[in-house]
C-alpha cells in the first residue's frame, strides 16, 4: 500500500493534470480532512478575524521594533555598491544588471528574513513561556498559526515595499541618466560605431526600462530555403548542418527490457518519402568548405561516416541519408554507427522516392530506459543528409514509423504515429547545426543561403499600420576568415513572410554583434491575419548566428514597467508567505536551528531533485552496479534495487514539495518581458496547494501540543 | 497540639453528578500528571489523583513547597498541558476548551508578557483576544491600570523597563480584562513590596467581594491564610489535606483569653484563678503584630499628609 502510494507521488511532476497531478490535490484533501476531525471542525466555527488580527499585530510589531527594517537600508547600499563594478555590455545591459542585483538582493532578503523571524517565534514564545497568556485566552490555535503567518507576511511586505520603492527609484534614476548620455552621443556623433547605432537610436527612443510582452512564435526551424506554405515539401542542407528530427512516443511495456528478449522482437521500422536535389553550383562549393572550419567556439560535434567525411574524395559524393535517434532533449542516445550496420542510406537524385529501414531490435531495451512508469518514452527519428552539395526534402507527413510486420517487408504491425510536442508545431522539426548557445545558421550568399523560420500562428494583431519591434540576442561565431574580414560586419536579413496571402516584407538589414541585441522594425502590415514566418538569413559566408526559441523577441505591447516589477513583487511576496508557512510549521514541532535547516530543505527540495535529473531515472541502480564492478548476482541486486528505491523516493517526496520555480520572476523582469498573468496564478497556486495543507499540519501539531515546557 | 483535619476525605473518588460539575467553578477527579522520558517511561509523577471541587464564589489555596504539583495543577486546568490520566472541569466544562476561557483570568508564576510592548498596548492587546471592542477598551484599560497601580508614567514604558514589580501588576491587569469569573493566580504576591502585597490581597478579597471564584497558588502561607476561605496543601503530587483555613489552623485544646488595660495585680488574680481550677499552668504574654502591620502603619502616616505610592516610583 506504501509502496504504492510512493509510487503514486513519484509519478506526479508538473503541472499537467494528465501528469498526476492530482496526487497534490489527494494530499491537500487529506491535510485538510485531519484538520477537521483533530479539531478543525470545533475551531473553524469560532474563528476570528479580530483575534487573528490582534496576534499578527503582536508579531508585526516585534518585528519592526526588534528593527528588523533596518536591513533594508544595508541591503540598498551593498546594491549600490556591488552596481558601480559591474561591467555591463552596453547601457541596456547596465540596467539589466542592476535590476538584477536589486531583486536578487530584495529576494534574499525577504526570504532570510522570513525564515528567521517565522522559524524563531514560536520556539521562543514557547520557552519564555508568552505563550501562556496567548493560549489561556479565548484565542484558538488556528487563530495563533495564521495570526502569526499573517504577521510575517506583514513584515515582509513592508520590506518589499521599501526595497521595490528604492529598485524603481533607482532603476529610474540611471536609465535617465545613461538615457540622456546615449542621446548627447548620438548627436555629436561620439564614437558611435555604424553597426552600434540602431540600437541606441532604440534605446534614446524607447528608453531602458521596459516590460515587454512578446508574440509567442509555434516553433523554431532551419531549412536551406524558404518553405512554400506549412503543407509543402520542405528542404534541409545537406553536410550535416540540417537535420529532420520526428519524435514519438512508445509506452515501455511495448518495448523489451533486455537484449536477449529484443532479439526476439520484432524490429522499428522507419519509413518516408524524401526527395533530393543538387543544391546550386555556388552554394556547392561553400558547403563543401563549411564544415572544415572552425568556429571560435566549438560546437557540439557530429560524428561523421567513414567515407562520408566533408574532404572525403568527390566520387564518394552520392546521396545519402543518415539515421539517428535523439531523446526527447535531443541528446543522442543511438548514433548512426548502430543503424543500418553502420552504413549510410543512399538515396537517388531527383523523384520523391520511398525509403524504408529496419532499425536493430539492440536498439529497443536503450529505448524503454527513457520511459518511466507513468510516461511513455519519447524519443526523435533525426534524418541527415550526409553529402553536401545536396537539399533533401521531406514533407511533414511523410515519415513514418511502427513496428515491423514480419510478412510484409514494407508494412508495419503496430503503427506509432508522431507525437509533436505542442497541438499546433510541426511534425517534423527541421533542425540547424546544435552549437554551444543554440542551433547555428549558416551565412552563405544571398540566393543560396539557409535560413531559419520562426513561424507565428493566430497571432492577434491589434493594428497593421506602423511597425512592430523585434529584437535578437544574437550569438554569432565567424569562422574561416582573415584579419581584414574580421573588421567587417556580419549581414543578416530578417523579412516576414505573411501565411495569409502569401506576400513577403522588403528584407531588413541588420548587424549583429557577439552577445548583444539587436533591434529593427518590421512592417505590421506584413503580420495581418496573425498566421507569419519570421525569416532570418545571413548572408555572411563563414559567420554562423545562432538561434532559439528564447533570444528572439516580437513586441506585441510595451507595458508599464512600475506595474510590472509591482507584479514580480507581489510573487516575491506570495513566495515569502509560502517560506513562513513552512517555517512556522516546522518551528511547531522543533527548535529553531532545526526548523531553520528544515526550512530550507522544503523550499528547495524539489528543485534539487530536478537538479538530479538524469539521477534518477529507471535504470540508475543497474547502472551504479555496473560503475561498481558488483559481480555477485546477490549483491548487485541488493544495491540496485536499493538505489532505485532512493531514487523513487526522492522523486516521491520532491513530488509533493513545493515547486518553487513557480517564484522565479528575475529572469523575466531582467529581460524587461512583461511577467504574465498565469505566472502570479501559477505562484498562487503553489501557495495554495503546499502552504493551505502545512498550515493546516501545523494547527493540528500545535492544537495538540503541550505548550508547557 | 494537635491540629483540626479536613471534614472532607482526602482523595476519594467519589463519582460527581453532572449537576454538581456544572456547579462548581473548578472540579477534578483523579487528576494525574505523569512526565515520560524519551522512551515513553514514566519519568516524573508531577500530580497523582487529585480530586477537588471548588465553590463559585470561594478564595481557594493550593499550597505546597516546590515541585508538590501546584502549577502543574493549575496548567492541566488551563489546558497549557493534557492529563495522563482523570478528569478537570473548569466552570463547567472541560479544562483547556477555548471557549471558557472567555470568562478565565490568569496570572502566571512570572509576568510572561510581551516586553516590547508598552503597559498600555499590553492590556490593548489582551483585550482583542477577548474581541473587547476598543471604543470599550479605552475606558477599561486605564480603569483597570489605576486598579493595579501603574501610573500614567509607567503606562507608557516598554514592558522590559518594569521592575518585577510593576511586571507583576501589569500582569495581573492583563488576567482581569475580561472581568473574569474565575481568576488563577501563580504566587501573585511574588516580587511585591509589602503594600503591594497588601493591595493584591485586597484586590482579591474584593474579587470575592464581586462573587468571583479564585484560586490562589502560593507557597507564602501567610497570603494564604489572610485571603483564603479553604486551601489544600500538596506535597509531591499528592493532596495531603484540605479544609476551611480557621479549622485547619486552630490549637482545639489551647485556650487564649484577650483584654486590654490589665493591671500586674489583675494579672496575678488571674493566674492564680486559672491554677486553681487544675488545668494547668497559664502562660500569659503580650500579643505581637506582624511585620506587615507595623510597616504598613509606618507607610500610612508618612503618606498622611497627601503623598502617593504607586508603583512606578520602583
Amino acid at each position: 500500500m506504501f509502496t504504492q502510494f510512493v509510487n503514486l507521488l513519484a509519478q506526479s511532476e508538473g503541472y499537467d493534470p494528465s501528469n498526476g497531478y492530482f496526487v497534490r490535490y489527494i494530499v491537500a484533501i487529506v491535510a485538510l480532512l485531519v484538520a477537521v476531525v483533530f479539531g478543525l471542525w470545533k475551531d473553524l466555527p469560532r474563528f476570528s478575524i479580530t483575534r487573528t488580527w490582534a496576534v499578527s499585530n503582536v508579531s508585526f510589531t516585534e518585528a519592526i521594533r526588534k528593527r528588523v527594517l533596518w536591513v533594508t537600508p544595508l541591503a540598498i547600499v551593498a546594491v549600490i555598491v556591488v552596481s558601480q563594478f559591474q561591467k555591463p555590455v552596453d547601457e541596456l545591459d547596465a540596467i539589466r544588471q542592476t535590476t538584477k542585483f536589486c531583486l536578487f538582493a530584495t529576494g534574499m532578503l525577504v526570504t532570510l528574513t522570513a525564515i528567521l523571524l517565522a522559524c524563531t517565534n514560536l520556539p521562543k514564545e514557547i520557552e519564555n513561556r508568552v505563550i501562556f497568556t496567548i493560549v489561556t485566552k479565548p484565542t484558538t490555535r488556528l487563530e495563533i498559526i495564521m495570526g502569526k503567518v499573517i504577521g510575517f507576511a506583514r513584515v515582509s511586505a513592508a520590506i518589499l515595499l521599501i526595497m521595490g520603492v528604492f529598485t524603481y527609484s533607482y532603476l529610474h534614476l540611471r536609465s535617465w541618466t545613461m538615457q540622456r548620455e546615449i542621446k548627447q552621443r548620438l548627436a555629436n556623433d561620439d564614437g558611435v560605431e555604424p553597426g552600434i547605432r540602431p540600437t541606441l537610436e532604440y534605446y534614446a527612443d524607447g528608453g531602458l526600462l521596459s516590460a515587454k510582452q512578446f508574440f509567442t512564435p509555434v516553433d523554431l526551424n532551419f531549412y536551406s530555403r524558404i518553405p512554400q506554405s506549412d503543407d509543402a515539401v520542405k528542404w534541409t542542407s545537406g553536410a550535416s548542418e540540417q537535420s529532420i528530427a520526428v519524435p514519438f512516443e512508445i509506452p515501455s511495456d511495448m518495448l523489451p527490457a533486455d537484449p536477449e528478449e529484443a532479439k526476439q522482437h520484432p524490429p522499428l521500422r522507419l519509413g518516408f518519402l524524401i526527395e533530393v536535389r543538387r543544391t546550386s553550383e555556388s552554394a556547392t562549393e561553400d558547403a563543401t568548405a563549411v564544415p572544415t572550419t572552425t568556429p571560435a567556439t566549438r560546437p557540439v560535434r557530429i560524428p561523421y561516416l567513414p567515407g562520408m567525411e566533408p574532404d572525403a574524395p568527390p566520387d564518394a559524393r552520392q546521396p545519402s541519408i543518415v539515421v539517428e535517434i535523439y531523446d526527447r532533449d535531443f541528446f543522442t542516445i543511438v548514433t548512426p554507427q548502430e543503424i543500418n550496420s553502420g552504413r549510410p542510406v543512399d538515396v537517388q537524385l531527383g523523384d520523391r522516392q520511398l525509403v524504408v529501414l529496419d532499425l536493430p531490435t539492440a536498439i529497443l531495451p536503450t529505448l524503454r530506459k527513457l520511459a518511466a512508469p507513468d510516461r511513455p518514452a519519447r524519443f526523435h527519428v533525426n534524418i541527415r543528409g550526409a553529402v553536401p552539395g545536396y537539399e533533401y526534402g521531406v514533407a511533414s507527413d511523410g515519415i513514418a514509423l511502427g513496428f515491423a510486420n514480419p510478412n510484409d517487408p514494407m508494412g508495419f504491425s503496430v503503427p506509432i504515429p508522431p507525437a509533436p510536442a505542442k497541438a499546433d508545431a510541426q511534425v517534423a522539426i527541421f533542425r540547424g547545426r546544435p552549437g554551444t548557445h543554440g542551433q547555428q545558421l549558416r551565412g552563405d550568399k544571398p540566393d543560396v543561403a539557409p535560413v531559419a523560420v520562426y513561424r507565428f500562428r493566430n497571432q492577434q494583431i491589434d493594428s497593421t499600420e506602423g511597425n512592430v519591434p523585434v529584437e535578437l540576442r544574437a550569438y554569432l561565431e565567424r569562422s574561416g576568415v582573415d584579419d581584414a574580414d574580421a573588421e567587417k560586419l556580419t549581414d543578416l536579413h530578417v523579412e516576414v513572410v505573411n501565411r495569409t496571402d502569401n506576400t513577403r516584407s522588403e528584407p531588413i538589414l541588420l548587424h549583429p554583434e557577439n552577445g548583444r541585441t539587436i533591434y529593427a522594425n518590421l512592417p505590421a502590415k506584413a503580420m495581418a491575419g496573425g498566421n507569419f514566418d519570421l525569416v532570418f538569413t545571413v548572408t555572411s559566408p563563414g559567420s554562423w548566428l545562432t538561434f532559439t526559441m528564447n533570444n528572439l523577441g516580437l513586441v506585441q505591447a510595451d507595458r508599464s514597467f512600475g506595474l510590472n516589477l509591482l507584479k514580480s513583487l507581489l510573487i516575491l511576496w506570495l513566495l515569502t508567505i509560502l517560506v513562513v508557512t513552512i517555517a512556522v510549521f516546522c518551528s511547531t514541532f522543533l527548535s529553531w536551528p532545526i526548523a531553520v535547516v528544515l526550512t530550507v530543505l522544503i523550499l528547495l527540495g524539489h528543485w534539487g531533485v530536478v537538479q538530479l535529473g538524469d539521477a534518477l531515472t529507471p535504470g540508475i541502480g543497474r547502472q551504479i552496479v555496473n560503475d561498481f564492478r558488483v559481480q555477485d548476482a546477490a549483491q548487485s541486486e541488493v544495491l540496485s534495487r536499493s538505489v532505485e528505491s532512493l531514487a523513487r523516493a526522492l522523486q516521491a517526496i520532491s513530488s509533493v514539495l513545493p515547486d518553487i520555480n513557480q517564484f522565479a520572476v528575475t529572469e523575466d523582469i531582467e529581460r524587461g518581458v512583461w511577467i504574465p498573468g498565469f505566472a502570479i496564478y501559477n505562484a498562487l497556486f503553489v501557495l495554495v496547494m503546499f502552504g493551505l495543507p502545512l498550515m493546516l499540519s501545523a494547527y493540528v501539531i500545535f492544537r495538540y501540543k503541550e505548550v508547557a515546557p | 497540639m494537635t491540629t483540626a483535619t479536613a471534614p472532607v476525605s482526602v482523595g476519594v473518588n467519589t463519582p460527581a453528578s453532572a449537576s454538581e460539575i456544572a456547579s462548581s467553578a473548578i472540579y477534578t477527579r483523579n487528576l494525574s500528571k505523569i512526565y515520560k522520558d524519551f522512551w515513553g517511561r514514566d519519568k516524573v509523577r508531577a500530580l497523582d489523583d487529585l480530586t477537588l471541587t471548588v465553590g463559585r464564589g470561594e478564595v481557594f489555596g493550593l499550597l505546597g513547597p516546590n515541585g508538590s504539583g501546584k502549577s502543574t495543577t493549575i496548567k492541566l486546568l488551563l489546558g497549557l498541558i493534557f492529563p495522563s490520566r482523570g478528569q478537570a472541569a473548569v466552570l463547567g466544562k472541560p479544562a483547556g476548551s477555548t471557549e471558557i476561557n472567555e470568562r478565565i483570568g490568569f496570572l502566571p508564576e512570572e509576568s510572561y508578557l510581551y516586553k516590547f510592548l508598552n503597559g498600555e498596548e499590553t492590556l490593548h492587546f489582551y483585550g482583542r483576544l477577548f474581541k473587547i471592542p476598543r471604543r470599550e477598551l479605552k475606558k477599561r484599560v486605564p480603569a483597570l491600570l489605576d486598579t493595579v497601580g501603574l501610573d500614567g508614567k509607567a503606562r507608557k514604558r516598554k514592558l522590559r523597563e518594569y521592575s518585577k514589580g510593576m511586571a507583576r501588576r501589569i500582569g495581573l491587569a492583563q488576567a482581569l480584562i475580561n472581568n473574569p469569573d474565575l481568576i488563577l493566580l501563580d504566587e501573585p504576591t511574588t516580587g511585591l513590596d509589602p503594600i503591594g502585597t497588601r493591595e493584591m490581597k485586597d484586590l482579591i478579597l474584593s474579587l470575592k467581594a464581586q462573587g468571583k471564584t479564585v484560586l490562589l497558588c502560593s507557597h507564602l502561607l501567610a497570603d494564604v491564610q489572610d485571603v483564603c476561605d479553604r486551601i489544600t496543601i500538596l506535597f509531591r503530587g499528592k493532596m495531603q489535606t484540605l479544609g476551611q483555613v480557621k479549622d485547619l489552623v486552630q490549637v482545639k485544646d489551647i485556650t487564649q483569653i484577650q483584654a486590654t488595660g490589665m493591671t500586674p495585680s489583675q494579672i496575678s488574680e488571674v493566674q492564680e484563678f486559672i491554677r486553681r481550677m487544675g488545668v494547668g499552668e497559664p502562660t500569659i504574654t503580650h500579643p505581637t503584630t506582624t511585620l506587615e502591620e507595623l510597616f504598613m502603619n509606618i507607610v500610612r502616616e508618612k503618606t498622611a499628609g497627601g503623598g502617593s505610592y504607586t508603583s512606578s516610583d520602583t
